[in-house]
């Protein structure tokens, strides 16, 4: 039923004063075939609906065991026929790889989750940098698992002093050069 | 009910707990169970089968067709009524083709089919209240395979497990058969077999190697198709 409202509303609809002309004939006889399509298969659906939900009734073994087309033919005897057989595999095995891929692939719970932080980190690329450095501290502060105190902190600062220090004599140091004679 | 899988069901046996840690997923009952309440019952006797993730069936030895939507079957025109044939499927009650339902059929344009002819059909109602229709074309109203079998093959009827046994095996006697002759086939799920080779030799073969296949296991039927080639070659 569904698939029929999408392609009710992609198709556009001729005014039934163009329908009406001698040339439309074919194409008013094809949409009243598929009209009366559609009313076999409401019947179907409305069969499936008044069931309970829970189990779907299936009278067919071709359905039921995946029974392939039994039409066939060897050795390029129809080559008609043989040419749908191909098709058919490629679309079986289609399928089947969509099926597993869907086993594999992301859900969308799991989709939204990872955008939600993404969303974060790709928006800090575009924050200014002391926007970013206060956004940092408050996003810490809200984390504040009492883990971020002043400690660790402190020590980085030590150690970029020493850094830095060790850089300046490095630099005092630089001007002295030695010539090979000496 | 995992304990039943694989096991002789006979009918009027309830099946419980169908749906038992499936969750969301619907189960699907095939042939040979119907919905009674909350419970399953089995109307034909045979083995249980199950399929991931949640389809159970019954399989079972079968000679009369009993009409299923969906079912591709192979009819014999018997009449020709105002717009529809009446085709003969094997089933309790003929059923009805209407002459609009063929690729390319208008009004005018009528498909050319006689009485006695053979055709390859797909099932579109099949109640067990009213009459089953068929159809030879899809939703997009192409033929794919479906229509009119040649005036030429021969026409051959079996089980309808056998039928199932062909189509759901890949490597079976006609594919076997198929290695060293050039033939085709339609296969029916009412039992019916259409047959098309060059030579009627040929085609006595197949169909006594098809019939005879029935209760063969794998290896047999390839050692069976193998001395079945080699005599119509001319090896003895």
């Amino acid at each position: 039923m569904a698939a029929f409202k999408e392609s009710d509303r992609k198709k556009t609809k001729l005014s039934s004063s163009v329908m009406k002309m001698k040339f439309m004939i074919k194409t008013r006889e094809r949409e009243e075939a598929a009209e009366a399509w559609k009313l076999v298969d409401a019947e179907t659906a409305l069969q499936d609906s008044l069931q309970e939900s829970k189990f779907i009734t299936e009278p067919s073994y071709a359905v039921v065991e995946n029974l392939r087309f039994g039409r066939i033919s060897f050795k390029g005897f129809n080559p008609d026929v043989e040419r749908l057989m191909l098709k058919l595999d490629n679309e079986d095995q289609l399928s089947a790889s969509e099926a597993r891929e869907e086993l594999s692939a992301v859900s969308d719970k799991e989709m939204t989750r990872r955008y939600t932080s993404l969303v974060g980190t790709i928006a800090q690329k575009f924050l200014k940098k002391r926007a970013r450095a206060t956004d940092e501290d408050t996003g810490s502060d809200e984390d504040s698992d009492g883990l971020a105190d002043a400690e660790p902190e402190s020590q980085v600062a030590t150690v970029e002093k020493t850094i830095s220090q060790s850089r300046r004599q490095n630099l005092k140091k630089k001007p002295k050069f030695m010539k090979p004679a000496d | 009910m995992e304990d039943s899988i694989g096991k002789v069901v006979i009918p009027g046996d309830i099946l419980q707990n169908l749906d038992e840690k499936k969750g969301k997923i619907k189960v699907t009952v095939g042939p040979g169970l119907i919905r009674d309440g909350s419970h399953i019952a089995v109307t034909k006797s045979g083995i249980l089968r199950h399929r991931e993730p949640s389809v159970f069936w019954v399989d079972c030895h079968q000679k009369r067709y009993v009409p299923a939507r969906g079912d591709n079957v192979i009819g014999i025109v018997t009449a020709k009524q105002g717009d529809v044939f009446k085709v003969d499927i094997g089933s309790s009650e003929p059923a009805s083709l209407s002459f609009m339902a063929f690729e390319a059929a208008t009004k005018r344009n009528r498909p050319n089919l006689n009485v006695g002819d053979c055709v390859n059909a797909k099932l579109l109602v099949a109640n067990k209240d009213c009459e089953p229709e068929l159809v030879c074309i899809d939703s997009y109203g192409r033929s794919s395979g479906l229509g009119i079998l040649p005036n030429e093959g021969f026409l051959l009827q079996c089980s309808i497990g056998l039928v199932r046994q062909l189509l759901r095996n890949k490597f079976n006697v006609l594919t076997f058969l198929g290695k060293a002759i050039q033939y085709e086939v339609a296969i029916g799920m009412n039992g019916r077999i259409w047959l098309h080779c060059h030579t009627v030799r040929e085609t006595i073969a197949i169909s006594n190697a098809i019939c005879r296949s029935e209760l063969m296991s794998d290896e047999e039927v390839q050692i069976m198709s193998k001395k079945v080639v080699d005599s119509l070659q001319g090896f003895e």
